[in-house]
């Protein structure tokens, strides 16, 4: 038996070879947030090589037209600014500066990159108003032994909801851990032993738990639920002219706020 | 006459006897010149007396004495090494019938349905090869009395001990242990057989570690047939079968649970009326046979992964019970017969993986079927089968299906053949056919979202034997697909109604089967496959289905010496298709509660996808053996075995990952199983 398992370990090894030819592809990212000032739409390169450097791209024209015909230009702040190896480029518009965002409107995206096709795109704010307390109570929270439940009222034209929970450090306050989510309807039961798939905790005992159960646009619910398939590749793009992700939108609907322990 | 002759010479001048001698009429006994006889093979019965259009019998020890996969006889994988049948690795528990999707295919043991008959997630049939007596498989145009599937129906037949006195096998291998035992009674119109089987790598860490592997699989079939008061001949049938996987992770304190198994009742009764029986009043034939069936088969597959992280349930429960009167003369076999099925299926998964998707599925289906077939024998060389089954899904409407097949015998020995076909199905996979990896099928019902599958079969051929134990048929068939169904890889838990995406198509192809039924000395056959499959979605794309595999080779022979039995098996197979990466990417995470960009929180990286199923694996081949001492037959006999799979350790690749973290960027090759030998013993009395 132990010469059986030798040969069949021996014969297991993958061979592996390496690719020459890859596609580069214009990676979107634009997220419009009903409850923030600051919209941001992300423009990178796919990467070809995990060292490949000025994957972001700089010098693209981006524009964000709201269902009254207004456009907003987005730009990089501070201008000429070049993304950091790796980083890709954040084109930026102040709500503030050009037109509030408002529920349930449908706003097109379209992003011009030098020598390639036009990306436009389409997303419909889910249809309330976004939960902007600022004075929720800070709660005690035992990762052993509590259980985090949250139940909100559906959304009109919410593809669905998502709760999202980003720990940050009581006294370091730029310190952040990695924000975990996860899709659900309108109500979430969410243990505090609750881990992701790399087993990385939802909450961590002594930071701070951001807690957000956002409505969410169907590009939006689309793109992030899809599990990686090697098979069938990532979702079917909405974005025209080759690009892949996503333009969509969230609305914040409920948030909480603990002390984990 | 001889009496007068010596009588003469001895006396010399004496004259004649004076009285003719009258001839000796005494019965004397004459040897005559040795007459044998055999009875003809069921195999060449059939075809005299059957169209049998894309139809194969194959007994179990004809299938057990192909080349042993692990060292054990695997009925469920030798099936795929016949013609028209294609499987897509070592992996995969889906068999590719003709161009159809692995789902298409209807499993039976003993007339009795079975989901899932497999364990280690495809790498082992789950029947016990000491209970099979002999498969029968219509890869096509199969008759009125089978229905639900599109493609194929695979039919196990349980083994009959005929023997009184109670008799039996155990076979122990690198896997498993088998005992069978069986005994005959009723003198010989009775009979009951048993047999279990159960891996035992956890017991053997058990003893020579403090590691533990938590998996185990085993079996247990039975199978009773007697003959009841007033003639009627009663057939019980029992399966069970449970792969499980419960243990403790060794990087956190979480358990995991991951079982699945079949379960199966059936119960037939037959009762044969003979010398002109009447129905109403009516006569239909010489004889008639009247048989119900009834039965319950389950499924439950249970997994439950870092304190339920992920789940993931699917259980099916079948009922079904049926009926048919066959009337029989000489020209007709008439039967006429319903069935009524009730399947439940609910299937529920948290998570989407590769394997099968995130969702939740409650339905049911019932349907009432009736069908109607007729052989007809016009002529000592015409055969005609004609039939047609009409199945009623409860809200999903009914579908009319004829079916006929023909047979011509342009000699005793050579014969052209015909078929067409109607099918109808609404038992559906969750299980994807790009996926190279078939782990095991989620099945659910049809409902307004996954409408009943339907497909067409045309097929023409010739079949020729040479001699009782010698035959060649060839066929070319073409089937339609005006409804398909395919599982949606990116369905969504919280959407109802996105978890299947519609498809036509078709597929055509033609296949080759020289068979050498055993002679004493050696038995095998040629299979060859050839299959084109397309498929179109509902943008109107073209692809290739992931199991459109063009040509396939089969060779398979066993010889008998006076103590061994060699046994061999080589395949050859061009490739599947399948989608390249042409590149990957994380994820940006936008987090709300402070308004910033991060990385995906999840560390899985995104593919982007070439066109579908645009490129193909290479071609694949393989050379099997194995030597097995034949038993001596006296009392309890020993029969050790030795069996090596992959020969020469082909480097089989079914699949790539690409890996576009790496610098460069890379392709992984998967392989299939690489050289393996096993030992084995089998003991019989």
């Amino acid at each position: 038996m132990a010469l059986t398992a030798t040969f069949a370990l021996a014969a297991c090894e993958p061979p592996v070879e390496p690719i020459f030819d890859q596609e580069r592809r214009i990676l979107v990212h634009g997220i419009l947030d009903l409850s923030a000032d600051t919209q941001r739409v992300m423009l990178e390169w796919t990467r070809t090589t995990p060292s490949a450097s000025n994957v972001g791209i700089v010098g693209a024209t981006v524009r964000i037209t709201s269902p009254q015909g207004q456009i907003a230009t987005l730009a990089i702040r501070p201008p000429n600014a070049m993304p950091a190896p790796g980083d890709p480029a954040r084109y930026i518009f102040l709500t503030s500066e050009t037109f509030p965002l408002q529920r349930g409107a449908t706003y097109q995206l379209s992003v011009q990159v030098p020598g390639e096709p036009a990306i436009t795109g389409t997303t419909t704010i889910p249809d309330t108003n976004p939960n902007n307390s600022v004075t929720v109570r800070t709660l005690p929270f035992s990762v052993a032994h509590d259980t985090l439940r949250m139940t909100w009222r559906p959304v009109r034209g919410a593809a669905g909801y998502r709760v999202m929970v980003s720990g940050q450090h009581p006294v370091q306050q730029g310190a952040f851990l990695t924000t975990k989510g996860v899709f659900t309807d309108t109500a979430a039961v969410i243990p505090g032993t609750m881990q992701n798939l790399e087993g990385s905790d939802f909450f961590v005992p002594g930071y701070i738990a951001h807690v957000t159960a956002l409505a969410v646009d169907d590009n939006y619910l689309t793109y992030y639920r899809a599990a990686a398939d090697p098979f069938a590749g990532a979702p079917p793009s909405r974005l025209t002219g080759g690009a892949i992700g996503l333009f969509g939108s969230i609305v914040p609907v409920q948030r909480q706020r603990f002390n984990t322990q | 006459m001889l009496r007068r002759a010596i009588a003469i010479s001895m006396i010399g001048t004496a004259v004649a006897a004076q009285e003719p001698v009258p001839p000796d009429t005494t019965p004397r006994p004459q040897s005559l010149p040795t007459v044998t006889t055999t009875a003809e093979r069921p195999e060449k019965e059939l075809f005299k007396a059957r169209p049998n259009v894309g139809f194969v019998t194959i007994t179990g020890k004809e299938l057990a004495a192909a080349p042993r996969f692990f060292g054990e006889s695997d009925i469920l994988r030798a099936v795929r090494l016949l013609p028209g049948v294609n499987a897509r690795n070592d992996f995969s528990v889906g068999m590719n019938v003709r161009g159809g999707e692995a789902d298409q295919n209807l499993v039976l043991l003993d007339g009795f349905p079975i989901y899932n008959p497999f364990h280690m997630g495809g790498l082992f049939g789950a029947f016990v090869e000491p209970m099979v007596d002999r498969v029968d498989f219509f890869t096509g145009a199969f008759p009125a009395r089978y229905g639900g599937r599109l493609s194929s129906v695979l039919d196990v037949r349980s083994a009959a001990e005929p023997r009184s006195g109670i008799h039996g096998r155990v076979d122990a291998y690198f896997i498993a242990t088998t005992l069978s035992l069986g005994s005959g009674f009723q003198g010989g119109e009775g009979s009951w057989n048993v047999a279990a089987r159960r891996t035992y790598a956890d017991k053997f860490m058990d003893l020579v570690s403090d590691e533990k592997l938590p998996y185990h699989f085993r079996d247990a079939q039975a199978h009773v047939r007697f003959v009841a008061p007033a003639d009627v001949r009663i057939g019980i049938t029992g399966y069970s079968n449970v792969d499980h996987l419960i243990g403790e992770a060794t990087f956190e304190d979480d358990t995991f649970i991951l079982d699945w198994g079949n379960q199966l009742v059936g119960v037939s009764a037959e009762k044969t009326f003979r010398d002109n029986p009447r129905l109403f009043g009516l006569t239909f034939g010489d004889s008639a046979v009247l048989s119900q069936r009834v039965s319950h088969s389950r499924f439950n597959l249970n997994m439950d992964l870092w304190l339920s992280t992920l789940t993931l349930n699917n259980p099916v429960v079948d009922n079904r019970a049926s009926g048919s009167l066959t009337f029989y003369n000489n020209r007709h076999d008439r039967s006429i017969g319903y069935e009524l099925g009730a399947q439940r299926y609910r299937y529920d998964a948290n998570f989407p993986a590769v394997l099968y998707p995130s969702d939740s599925v409650i339905n049911a289906n019932r349907s009432a079927s009736l069908f109607f077939d007729d052989l007809w024998r016009p002529s000592h060389r015409w055969l005609i089968q004609a039939g047609a089954r009409y199945d009623q899904v409860e809200a999903l409407g009914g579908v009319l299906q004829p079916r006929l097949s023909v047979k011509y015998f342009v000699t005793p020995e050579l014969a052209i053949t015909g078929a067409y076909g109607e099918f109808a199905q609404w038992a559906h996979s969750l299980a994807r056919e790009d996926v190279p990896i078939r782990a095991l099928d989620f099945w659910v019902g049809s409902d307004e979202r996954a409408p009943v599958s339907r497909a067409r079969h045309f097929i023409a051929g010739v079949e020729r034997w040479f001699g009782g134990l010698r035959a060649l048929r060839v066929e070319t068939w073409v089937k339609q697909y005006p409804s398909l169904i395919e599982q949606n890889p990116y369905s969504a838990l919280q959407v109802y109604g996105d978890e299947f995406l519609k498809l036509t198509g078709y597929s055509y192809g033609g296949d080759v089967m020289l068979r050498q039924l055993s002679n004493g000395r050696f038995a095998g056959w040629l299979a060859y496959n050839f299959a084109f499959s397309s498929r179109r979605n509902e943008q109107g794309m073209r692809f290739f289905p992931g199991h459109d595999r063009r040509h396939e080779l089969n060779l398979v022979g066993s010889w008998t010496g006076r103590r061994w039995v060699r046994s061999m098996r080589f395949n050859f197979a061009t490739g599947t298709p399948y989608t390249v990466n042409v590149g990957q990417f994380n994820r940006r995470e936008y987090d709300v509660n402070f308004k910033r960009y991060d990385f995906d929180a999840s560390s899985f990286s995104q593919f982007i996808a070439g066109p579908r199923n645009a490129l193909r694996v290479p071609l694949a081949q393989r050379l099997d053996v194995s030597l097995t001492r034949k038993p001596d037959g006296q009392g309890v006999s020993w029969s050790p075995y030795f069996s090596v799979m992959n020969v020469y350790n082909a480097k089989n690749y079914f699949a790539y990952f690409f890996n576009y973290n790496d610098v460069p960027p890379e392709r992984v090759r998967i392989q299939q199983l690489p050289v393996f030998p096993t030992v084995g013993v089998s003991v019989a009395w």
